[in-house]
């Protein structure tokens, strides 16, 4: 069987692909970072990891630029068939302005930055890369200006109902409170995927909540799960 | 503005008038932000020596040889001036600024401190300065996936009109791949790249060398205007030059711009240096020789290059797209010669610039002040549970999350202690640790420079042994009012030998910082000076991470002790200050060797494995650092009141006063006869009480304070100003 390689994207200000980096090589896979213009090779990646970080400044808008970018015909691309892609923080703000997924990510109610560990529930969808997940809390770091997700009603009970909310912010018991929702999105929502279940965006980091000498191992079965999932 | 002692001086080395380009050069180079040249003279107080120290004093950074290869750089900076006009541009570049200063020596910066300082937040326009200047620091900092792990925050009345911003970064460098700031070779070339040069920031040293008055807003083009994604793609291609060898020098462009840097790489190698000022890419157009020579535009490094890397060093700039020019060559005839198509607009030797300013007179008077002594004897209705909870509330004692929380904490993935701890502790990638702290308390430095100096180090390098870590190094940011006043140079000579007597008893070297003066305003008629503010960075290496310590208290039934004796001294405290509005008296003197003995039997106790938290005694005193060693498990304490006070301190003395030297410790009780061992007669030692699952903190049957509370009053201190 060949080498599997993730392609872990890296437009001017990111500053994430280290971390994701890490994670990778620490569950002993190799990874490529793309860069914006890189159409050659993203094609050769089994998996794209959106990193985090602040894509073109957040000028503009979180994600805008990058969503203009050359290789974004090629991360379309992906997604239709149905190859994964894990947006993380300003990769779900990409993967949103790009439509990938629905809805937007707007300033958090605070209008100020919010770094902090956070409890996020796992919620029941058809996803691989959820896979086992199903009800666990998971201790995980936040680190956002723009995270308060947002849609119109109507899209919202469509999430709901095709079970396309991946993760909420909770309680370390795992209880929906208002309290834990710290950024002002609603239904709580931290994370979805999309209705063929091979796009997660995500504004927590897994990445930062994968080793045993930070605070906690709980984002790392996010990765675990892609690898296992593109060995099959 | 350069004084007619000095243009005498200048005339009488080049003998000629200097013109337009070469004034504008000596005003930013002998400016006091530049030059040193009130402080210069008394840092042989220092000690700058270590056997572990690559670099010291006087580049970027300084750098700290960590073994097996690797070394540790870090800087300290200040950014007042700019922040008191523009608080959210002067923060953010503060950041940009210091970042730079470490990415000089090719350190990968790892991470980011900050010490700020605001007057009361009752007051509109501290609230402003405050809620910008953080924002500032956090659009930055983050923007550059640099984690901001630790700091300080202080408010008082003295920091109203003049604010302080001090920014700490901390990277890593190989040892084989460091570079100095440094033009050593003639022949070679110097490129410049990063950011275009405008108009902004031209003088900014100059503005940062005289007080703020009524027209201070004019100034506002002195202000640095910072871009945080610029930065980024200039530390990305920058290490990733430094990663392939291809530099013989680099620094960053900062206060004094491109003549500083030029002036300075090559007083350091003995050379010279011919400039084409054509050739600096402009984002204004009709910018002038002089204007170019000094702009503080931020985002530019300037790097020394040999003839044979040319070519791959521009290849690297361009695949980040970055802007680049070369603008001159090294020269060995010891002169700054600069053209500006075709016209020589400079011609001055490199020494007369770097170094060749008159030193100035300063006279030194002890202030008024210093002799008044406190009228406060005792509180005769003490109620404690009052004292207690506005103690608590008190913006400089209560929690710091809502600033902290505003910076990314956890990029990199290398913080294992996060804000809010004693110290930061940070995971290297060879798996050794780090611990950093940054520290002063600007109260008791204004009652006594020399020990509340000495002291505040100390503090620094207690908030270091209570995670477990050993102090290895220190940076320091003097933030002082005018020197041209006796009494203020006075404060700044007395602190500059209390952090030298400091750094020569505990021989950690002092390697990097900077000196702000001129911390003083004068508006509508009202002379304004800030405490004197020595802020205190420090650089701590824990060997083994299974010693590393909590702050909190771990789990019930476990004995607590306070180490270190307590001298019942409350002037200076938090508990004067801030309840009773007393800033007077004679503070508790620095006590080398009971810090000394402290810090040694916390680490022969944290070498047996004997303390399951620690957290030392500071701001508000010992009450003070109990109730927060209850916080994070809700595990309270019952304390044995007949220990606490005696005939000679009192119950109030005892809870309230801040004597340095002094640490509380979690023991388990089955290893109580041991530890006993370890302290018996070698320290002053007290069993306090012991911990509980209660939420409580209990003074026997007299007074109980819940902790839930406590922990509002403490959590709200600064949201109650802020979330409006």
């Amino acid at each position: 069987m060949k080498q599997l390689k993730i392609g872990i994207t890296k437009f001017p200000g990111t500053n994430n692909e280290p971390d994701v980096a890490r994670v990778l090589k620490s569950l002993e896979v190799d990874y490529e970072y793309i860069f914006p213009d890189d159409v050659e090779i993203f094609q050769e990646m089994d998996a794209i990891v959106l990193a985090g970080g602040f894509s073109y400044g957040d000028y503009l808008r979180p994600g805008a630029i990058a969503a203009h970018s050359t290789i974004i015909n090629e991360l379309k691309d992906f997604v239709e068939k149905e190859r994964f892609i894990i947006g993380i923080c300003n990769g779900f703000q990409i993967l949103c302005e790009t439509n990938i997924l629905p809805g937007i990510l707007t300033t958090n109610t605070s209008t100020r930055f919010i770094s902090k560990w956070v409890y996020i529930m796992t919620e029941e969808t058809t996803s691989p890369l959820l896979a086992g997940m199903k009800d666990k809390v998971l201790k995980i770091p936040i680190a956002h200006f723009d995270g308060r997700y947002y849609d119109l009603p109507e899209k919202i009970q469509e999430l709901k109902q095709s079970k396309l909310i991946a993760f909420r912010y909770c309680d370390s018991e795992g209880t929906t409170t208002q309290e834990s929702n710290l950024n002002g999105s609603l239904e709580n929502i931290a994370g979805i995927v999309n209705k063929k279940g091979n796009v997660l965006g995500l504004m927590p980091h897994p990445e930062r909540a994968s080793f045993n000498y930070l605070s906690s191992e709980d984002g790392k079965m996010i990765f675990t799960n892609l690898i296992g999932e593109l060995k099959c | 503005m350069l004084t007619v002692e000095e243009l005498g001086t200048i005339k009488a080395d080049i003998q000629r008038d200097p013109n337009k380009a070469e004034l504008a050069i000596f005003e930013a180079m002998w400016s006091e932000h530049c030059s040193y040249k009130s402080s210069k003279r008394w840092f042989h107080h220092f000690n700058t020596e270590a056997p572990y120290l690559a670099l010291g004093i006087g580049e970027g950074a300084g750098l700290i040889d960590l073994g097996e290869g690797l070394l540790v750089g870090l800087g300290l900076e200040s950014h007042n001036h700019p922040s008191a006009i523009s608080p959210y541009d002067g923060a953010s570049t503060s950041v940009g600024g210091i970042i730079r200063d470490i990415l000089s020596q090719g350190c990968r910066p790892i991470a980011i401190l900050d010490s700020i300082r605001f007057g009361n937040l009752d007051s509109q326009h501290s609230q402003h300065l405050f809620e910008n200047v953080v924002r500032g620091i956090s659009f930055y900092g983050n923007c550059c996936g640099i984690p901001t792990v630790g700091g300080e925050v202080e408010f008082a009345s003295a920091f109203e009109e003049n604010c302080l911003v001090n920014a700490m970064c901390i990277g890593v460098v190989k040892k084989d791949k460091f570079v100095r700031s440094i033009a050593e070779k003639p022949g070679n070339f110097f490129v410049l790249y990063g950011a275009l040069t405008g108009k902004d920031g031209i003088h900014g040293v100059s503005f940062a060398s005289k007080d703020l008055n009524d027209k201070s807003e004019q100034d506002r083009p002195a202000v640095q205007i910072g871009d945080p994604l610029m930065e980024k793609i200039l530390i990305d291609t920058t290490l990733d030059i430094i990663e392939k060898e291809l530099l013989e020098g680099l620094q960053d462009l900062g206060g004094g711009g491109l003549s500083c840097a030029v002036t300075e790489m090559c007083s350091r190698g003995q050379t010279g240096a011919i400039i084409r000022l054509e050739d600096v890419p402009l984002r204004e157009p009709s910018m002038k020789p002089w204007e170019i020579l000094v702009s503080e535009s931020q985002e530019r490094m300037l790097a020394v290059v040999s003839p044979e890397n040319l070519d791959k060093v521009c290849k690297v700039l361009e695949r980040y797209d970055l802007m680049y020019s070369v603008i001159g060559e090294v020269t060995d005839n010891s002169h700054f010669i600069g053209f500006f198509k075709g016209n020589k607009v400079v011609e001055l030797p490199i020494n007369l610039v770097v170094e060749g300013f008159p030193e100035p007179e300063r006279i030194q008077e002890e202030p008024y002040y210093v002799k008044i002594q406190s009228k406060y004897e005792q509180n005769p209705d003490l109620n404690l549970r009052e004292e207690i909870e506005k103690l608590l509330s008190s913006p400089n004692i209560g929690d710091k999350a809502w600033v902290y929380q505003q910076y990314d904490q956890h990029v990199q993935t290398q913080t294992v202690v996060d804000a809010g701890s004693d110290s930061a502790v940070l995971r290297l990638d060879n798996g050794k640790h780090i611990a950093l702290s940054l520290d002063c308390n600007s109260f008791m430095v204004y009652l006594d420079s020399y020990n509340g100096t000495a002291n505040s180090a100390a503090e620094a390098m207690r908030n270091l042994v209570s995670v477990g870590a050993k102090p290895l190094a220190i940076v320091d940011c003097l933030n002082f009012g005018n020197p041209e006043k006796p009494d203020s140079y006075w404060q700044f000579v007395e602190s500059v030998k209390g952090l030298g007597q400091f750094s020569n008893d505990f021989q950690i070297p002092i390697v990097g910082g900077n000196v702000s003066f001129y911390n003083e305003s004068n508006i509508g008629g009202k002379t304004d000076r800030i405490n004197p503010a020595p802020t205190i960075g420090m650089l701590g290496i824990i060997e083994n991470y299974q010693k590393i310590i909590p702050n909190h208290f771990q789990k019930e039934k476990n004995i607590v002790i306070l180490i270190g004796q307590n001298d019942g001294n409350l002037n200076g405290s938090e508990y004067l200050r801030y309840n009773h509005n007393i800033l007077a008296g004679k503070i508790s003197p620095y006590d080398f060797d009971s810090e000394r003995i402290a810090i040694k039997i916390i680490e022969t106790l944290n070498e047996n494995s004997y303390i399951s938290s620690c957290h030392d005694v500071s701001n508000g005193g010992a009450i003070v650092s109990l109730i927060e060693m209850t916080f994070q498990k809700n595990i309270g304490i019952k304390l044995d009141a007949k220990f606490l006070a005696s005939e000679e301190i009192s119950l109030e003395k005892f809870l309230f006063a801040e004597t340095p030297a002094r640490y509380f410790i979690e023991i388990d009780s089955s290893k109580m006869e041991d530890v006993e061992k370890i302290l018996k007669g070698q320290i002053p030692y007290t069993v306090i009480g012991e911990t509980t699952l209660e939420p409580i903190i209990a003074f026997e049957n007299f007074l109980t304070l819940e902790i839930g509370k406590m922990k509002q009053k403490w959590k709200n201190a600064i949201p109650r100003f802020m979330e409006e």
